[in-house]
């Protein structure tokens, strides 16, 4: 994933804030990248931007080699499918659905996923997680953690090539925010190209880059 | 994304408090659009019943015994379907148990009525009643312990002038507006009866070509000319139609108010679908296939609840099967008009999802995960 000269800027009645300054970054495969900054800096717009669940003003992205600013909206769907995994920091999971039934939601759009292979794929995923004795639990009947990892495992469900985490670990305590960060840094090194926003300085132990962002501007 | 796909995603909320709220409103809009158009259906077939009904279409000429020659003539008209001597009446009969009152018409080949027992009119002293037979004046209209029902009215006899007719066959009288003692006899019986051969009975094909006909009666030198008043009262059907579209305004504002709450409640995880690769039409297709099962079971469930309370009041109160204007009119339920509720709550259903996704899936996924 590649971003060229990023510019993100808000517009209000008055005035206008720019959140992310001609950032431009090169992320790869196999990595893990910590994104750090203060309330406000832009870290997380620059998340979102990159998951493609935010519009930005001016300069290019490029994955997998394709520009997606020439892409429409339904294109845009299959590319999130394809290639993006988003974690969020409030998991948002379907709280009527079983922890599998969660996992299976983003195979549903998968072609390439066959209806008998959801479940055991779900279930896999769960497992390699840590969570088989939790796979037929609802959300409410997991702690923070638990819930978090499911999450992971249902970014992973279409096995994209990149991992996004928006603070992860705001909600979990310190036990389970070093188990969620052991967790993504397992993916990056089966290959995953892993970027998390977090505030933690924890993450410092498990990122291979740490990239910091002040006033909508990166520096390594 | 298959229908089975969407189906599953959907099991799982389709109880939730949200929806069985919506279902509970639901029910008791279709409960309301299906009581108004019942009614609407019953004030419609009472003020169409004289524009119906063969006898609306007769011309009464009062004439001294008319010629075979002037009937002749007057059988010519461009739009007359028959014109005889005499003119259709009520007469006392007389069977083995009362004597009441039948109202008797001769059946012309090209009348049409529809037989519901038995066969037409063949033989001799043949006659056909209503189905439903009630051989009473209005007054006595409450009363029901004389009234036949069905194939219970067959080979029964009735004694008119020292005739004795026999019913041979029953007919759909309420599709015609015919009263409930109006019984058809041939023509060749019909004349034996009359005595007083002071009128001539014409009958034209449309009432709109009554007066058509007048016109050349009068020219042919008829004076005497006398027709049925017609009651129509268009703005009976206007109000009706009025009451109707409020109530759908009405239904319309109820679902499209729900149908927000539902999306604005489900936004975050249409923001999680999306943002896994979801597209906004596969949302709205799970979106309104949710609407629409909410809709189908209400109306399944309104319509049953429907049924079993409008039969239980109809069969317990006999006036309302009975008549309005001394002619029978059917209460039954218009499943027609049941079916055509059920569309128009799916359109209405359809319109609002889609108006309200297209709203609510176009802001960007990440205000989406926001919304409270």
């Amino acid at each position: 994933m590649n971003i060229e000269n990023l510019c993100k800027i808000y517009k209000t009645k008055n005035d206008e804030v720019k959140a992310l300054d001609n950032v431009s970054y090169e992320f790869k495969p196999g990595k893990l990248y910590a994104i750090m900054g203060h309330s406000g800096s832009g870290k997380s717009t620059l998340i979102s931007i990159l998951g493609l669940i935010e519009t930005y003003t001016s300069g290019k992205i490029t994955i997998d080699k394709k520009d997606i600013s020439k892409l429409k909206d339904d294109e845009l769907s299959d590319l999130r499918m394809k290639y993006i995994g988003f974690v969020f920091q409030d998991f948002y999971l379907d709280e009527h659905l079983k922890a599998y039934e969660n996992v299976m939601l983003p195979m549903l759009i998968n072609k390439e996923i066959k209806k008998e292979e959801r479940k055991e794929k779900a279930i896999k995923l769960l497992t390699d997680l840590g969570l088989k004795d939790r796979i037929n639990h609802f959300p409410k009947e997991m702690s923070g953690g638990e819930q978090q990892r499911v999450a992971i495992a249902r970014s992973l469900a279409n096995a994209p090539e990149i991992i996004l985490a928006d603070d992860p670990t705001g909600n979990l305590d310190e036990e389970n925010e070093k188990l969620v960060f052991e967790t993504l840094k397992d993916l990056a090194k089966k290959g995953k190209c892993v970027i998390v926003v977090t505030h933690s300085e924890e993450i410092k132990k498990y990122a291979d880059e740490i990239l910091k962002i002040t006033k909508g501007k990166l520096e390594s | 994304m298959n229908l089975k796909d969407q189906l599953w995603i959907i099991k799982s909320r389709l109880l939730e408090k949200r929806n069985l709220l919506f279902m509970l409103v639901l029910f008791f809009v279709f409960i309301v659009i299906i009581i108004s158009l019942t009614f609407y259906n019953c004030i419609k077939f009472i003020n169409y019943s004289d524009i119906v009904k063969p006898n609306s279409r007769n011309i009464y000429i009062e004439i001294d015994n008319p010629s075979e020659e002037s009937l002749k003539q007057i059988n010519q008209i461009t739009h007359v379907i028959f014109a005889i001597s005499g003119q259709t009446y009520q007469i006392g009969f007389f069977n083995n148990k009362s004597s009441n009152h039948v109202y008797i018409t001769p059946l012309i080949e090209k009348e049409e009525i529809t037989l519901i027992n038995g066969k037409n009119l063949k033989n001799k002293n043949d006659m056909l009643c209503p189905n439903n037979f009630y051989p009473y004046d209005f007054k006595d209209i409450i009363d029901t312990k004389n009234y036949l029902k069905g194939k219970e009215v067959l080979n029964k006899t009735v004694t008119i002038n020292n005739e004795v007719f026999t019913i041979v066959g029953t007919y759909d009288a309420p599709k015609i507006r015919n009263t409930t003692y109006n019984c058809y006899i041939s023509e060749k019986d019909f004349q034996k009866l009359v005595t007083n051969h002071n009128n001539i009975t014409i009958r034209v094909d449309k009432l709109e070509n009554r007066n058509l006909v007048i016109q050349e009666l009068k020219k042919m030198g008829y004076n005497n000319i006398n027709t049925q008043y017609i009651n129509f009262n268009n703005n009976l059907i206007y109000t009706g139609i009025t009451i109707i579209l409020i109530i759908l305004f009405i239904s319309f504002a109820i679902i499209y108010n729900f149908t927000k709450k539902k999306i604005r409640y489900h936004l975050n995880n249409y923001g999680i679908l999306k943002a896994s690769g979801y597209k906004n039409k596969q949302l709205f297709h799970i979106e309104l296939l949710e609407n629409l099962i909410i809709g189908t079971i209400c109306f399944m469930i309104s319509t049953i609840s429907f049924i079993i309370v409008y039969n239980s009041i109809v069969t317990n109160i006999n006036i309302l099967n009975i008549a309005v204007y001394n002619s029978e009119i059917t209460l039954e339920i218009n499943y027609f008009y049941i079916f055509i509720s059920y569309i128009t709550i799916l359109i209405l259903i359809y319109i609002a999802t889609k108006y309200l996704t297209h709203k609510y899936l176009n802001i960007s996924i990440h205000y989406m995960l926001k919304e409270e």
